[in-house]
C-alpha cells in the first residue's frame, strides 16, 4: 500500500476537521452583512388575533385593539405612532405620505433591533345623531386613559355603505438621529368605524 | 333730604369706580401674568424632558450596539416617553399644571438612566471582548491539535508502512 495515495484525501479530511473545530470562531469573525431594514406594524383584535376587529360602535362604549411594532432596523429604534381620526371626506395617509390632519395623540415605543412592541389599546366614542342632516357629530375619543376633543367633527351618512364612518388611524415616525427629527416610516394602520345611532 | 343722600352716594361711586377699575385691570394682569408663566413653565418642563428622553434614548443605543441586555433600559424610557405624551396632550389641552407635573414625573423616571446605560455599555464590552478572545483561542488551539494530530497520524503510519517493507 502506497501512503502517497491517500494523501489527499487526508489532508481532505484534517482539513474538514479543522474547520469543524474553527467554526465557533470563524462565525464571529466572518459575519454576513444584513441587507434588509424594515420595521413591521401591525393591528390586531381583542383576542390578539386578526379578527374580531370592531367594526359598528356605539356611543360611549368601550372597543379594544391591539397595537405592535417590531425593528428589523439593526439598531434600537425610537418610534412615535401619530393617532388621528378622521371622517370619509378628509385625507388619509398614503403609500408615502402622511395624512396632513393634525395628530390627537402621540405614542411613544422604543424597540430593540429585533425585537416587538405591542400594547392593548382600549378606546371609546361620543358622539350623537343629527336627524336633520342626518349626519353624526362627535364629542370625543377616550384612548386608553386620555381623553382628546373631537369637537367639530362629523361624519355625513353614506349612502353605499350605509351608515356613519369614521376611520381611527395610526401613523409610525421613526427618530431620525442624522436629521435629528422623526420622518414618516410609511407605515400606517387603520380602522374603519361604523357609527350606529 | 334724599337728594342730598343721593347725591353724596354718587359722589362716593365716582370715588370708588377708579380704584375698582384699577383693581379688576391689575387682578386680571396678574391672572394673564400667572397664567403665562405656568404655560412658560410647563413648556420648558416639556423641552427639557424631551432633551432627556432623547439622551437617554442615545445612550440605551450605544449600549444595545456594545451588546448589552437592554429590556430593562427600553421599558423605563417607554413608561417616560409615555409620560411625556400625555404632558404634551395636557399641554394642547390647556392644563399647564397637569402638563409640567407629567413632563417632570418622566425626567423622575428617567433618573440615573444613562449612568445605568452605561455601566451596562462597559460590562456588555468587557464581556463581549473576553468572550471573543476565549472563542478565538479556544477555535486556534482546537485546530492546532487537529494538525498536529493528523501530522502525528501521518508519520506513524509512515513509519509502520515502512517497517512492513
Amino acid at each position: 500500500m502506497d501512503l502517497r495515495e491517500y494523501k489527499v484525501v487526508f489532508l481532505v479530511v484534517t482539513a474538514i476537521l479543522a474547520l469543524i473545530v474553527a467554526s465557533p470562531a470563524l462565525s464571529r469573525i466572518l459575519v454576513f452583512p444584513r441587507t434588509e431594514f424594515f420595521t413591521e406594524m401591525w393591528l390586531l383584535g381583542s383576542n390578539n388575533t386578526a379578527e374580531d376587529y370592531p367594526f359598528n360602535l356605539t356611543s360611549g362604549q368601550n372597543y379594544s385593539v391591539n397595537l405592535g411594532l417590531a425593528s428589523n432596523l439593526g439598531y434600537t429604534a425610537y418610534y412615535v405612532v401619530e393617532v388621528k381620526f378622521r371622517n370619509e371626506t378628509e385625507p388619509g395617509p398614503t403609500n408615502s405620505t402622511a395624512s396632513s390632519l393634525p395628530s390627537l395623540f402621540n405614542i411613544t415605543a422604543f424597540v430593540a433591533d429585533q425585537g416587538s412592541w405591542q400594547i392593548p389599546l382600549t378606546f371609546s366614542c361620543n358622539y350623537s345623531y343629527n336627524e336633520s342632516v342626518p349626519s353624526v357629530s362627535f364629542y370625543n375619543m377616550t384612548f386608553n386613559d386620555v381623553t382628546f376633543d373631537l369637537t367639530g367633527q362629523t361624519a355625513a351618512y353614506d349612502t353605499t355603505r350605509s351608515g356613519f364612518f369614521g376611520s381611527l388611524f395610526f401613523e409610525l415616525w421613526l427618530y431620525d438621529t442624522k436629521l435629528n427629527s422623526f420622518q414618516f416610516n410609511q407605515r400606517s394602520v387603520w380602522l374603519w368605524l361604523n357609527m350606529t345611532v | 333730604m334724599f337728594r342730598e343722600i343721593n347725591l353724596e352716594a354718587r359722589c362716593c361711586l365716582k370715588k370708588l369706580i377708579i380704584p375698582l377699575v384699577l383693581f379688576v385691570l391689575m387682578l386680571s394682569g396678574l391672572v394673564m401674568v400667572c397664567r403665562a408663566d405656568s404655560e412658560g413653565d410647563a413648556q420648558s418642563a416639556i423641552a427639557s424632558a424631551q432633551q432627556q428622553v432623547l439622551a437617554c434614548y442615545n445612550s440605551a443605543a450605544d449600549a444595545a450596539k456594545a451588546g448589552a441586555n437592554v429590556t430593562g433600559l427600553l421599558s423605563t424610557l417607554n413608561d417616560a416617553g409615555n409620560l411625556l405624551s400625555k404632558a404634551d396632550l395636557a399641554f394642547e389641552n390647556g392644563d399647564y399644571n397637569s402638563s409640567k407635573a407629567l413632563a417632570l414625573q418622566s425626567q423622575q423616571e428617567l433618573q440615573g438612566f444613562e449612568a445605568q446605560a452605561g455601566s451596562l455599555r462597559q460590562t456588555a464590552g468587557y464581556a463581549r471582548e473576553l468572550d471573543l478572545l476565549v472563542n478565538v483561542f479556544d477555535s486556534s488551539f482546537g485546530t492546532l491539535i487537529v494538525v498536529l494530530c493528523a501530522l502525528v497520524v501521518w508519520f506513524m503510519l509512515k513509519k509502520r508502512l515502512r517497517q512492513k517493507g
